[in-house]
């Protein structure tokens, strides 16, 4: 049976492609949104939240092994067709029990997948640090350069 | 019955030691006004280990070497791989991957918000 980081590394990599389209539209999301207004009146920094969404996607494809878990759905059932909506669930399931050699590949595909998205969320944040100290920087070069501008009387 | 400690194993102990490092740097890399390469990226540290004392079991896991052979003497030298597969308390503790994934994703949610609090850090205070 494969294991559930592989399920979790699916929907995390999703939960990656909506927050990077939702940086890449949030002027556009700004100006014909409301919620997004509001998210940045909560926080300017909102975006240093986006791996808690991330991580919501990846506990969305563990929704059939929650279910099955929690004792509401008998596994069998979790495994049919509908489930396929939670990233090809029971397709995967049935495929990696068929073959124990595309069950390894995708649990090694799986690990590979969420250590990238692991480091790449820290990696992100280093840039984003520096990026504000750049900006900062900008603003305060532009400040001082304003103030030492000889007058022209 | 002892289970096998596998590679999560490994990588949490490693990791988990990583943490205690990067928590006990922590308040230096902070006491710093600007930003510098410890700020930046003590965070990797538990990373940083965790990869090296799991080089073993990867490499028996790709079939370079055998199990006997990643338990040897040589591979020691990745992070003690060999003594610590033997270490039954650890054994005990990290073979159980519910309980190991748990606790890496509570350690990487810490680091998360080690990071956020830096950038917020960064345009309250560097910005005066």
């Amino acid at each position: 049976m494969p294991n559930k980081h592989f399920y979790f590394a699916m929907g995390a990599a999703n939960g990656v492609l909506v927050a990077y389209a939702i940086r890449k539209a949030r002027h556009w999301l700004y100006q014909h949104t409301q919620w997004m207004r509001r998210l940045y009146r909560w926080d300017r920094d909102w975006f240093l939240y986006f791996p808690f969404l991330i991580g919501l996607f990846g506990v969305i494809a563990l929704t059939p092994d929650i279910l099955h878990a929690l004792g509401i759905l008998p596994k069998a059932e979790t495994r049919g067709p509908v489930f396929n909506l939670f990233y090809f669930h029971s397709y995967f399931e049935w495929l990696e029990n068929t073959n124990p050699k595309i069950d390894w590949l995708l649990n090694s595909i799986g690990s590979i997948a969420l250590a990238m998205i692991a480091i790449g969320i820290l990696f992100f944040y280093i840039a984003e640090a520096k990026r504000v100290v750049q900006t900062i920087d900008k603003t305060k070069k532009s400040q001082s350069s304003k103030l030492k501008k000889p007058t022209q009387d | 019955m002892i289970d096998e400690l596998k590679g999560i194993g490994h990588f949490t102990i490693w990791f988990l030691v990583g943490f205690l490092v990067f928590s006990w740097i922590k308040p230096c890399a902070q006491q710093r006004p600007k930003l510098t390469a410890l700020t930046l990226y003590a965070p990797f540290i538990p990373f940083f280990l965790g990869i090296i004392g799991v080089v073993p079991y990867l490499l028996f896991v790709l079939g370079s070497i055998s199990h006997e052979t990643a338990l040897s003497g040589v591979f020691n030298l990745f992070l003690f791989y060999g003594v610590i597969s033997r270490v039954e308390v650890l054994s005990n503790l990290f073979s159980n991957f519910e309980i190991d994934a748990v606790l890496l994703a509570s350690l990487y949610l810490y680091l998360v918000a080690y990071y956020i609090d830096l950038v917020k850090k960064i345009r309250a205070g560097y910005a005066q």
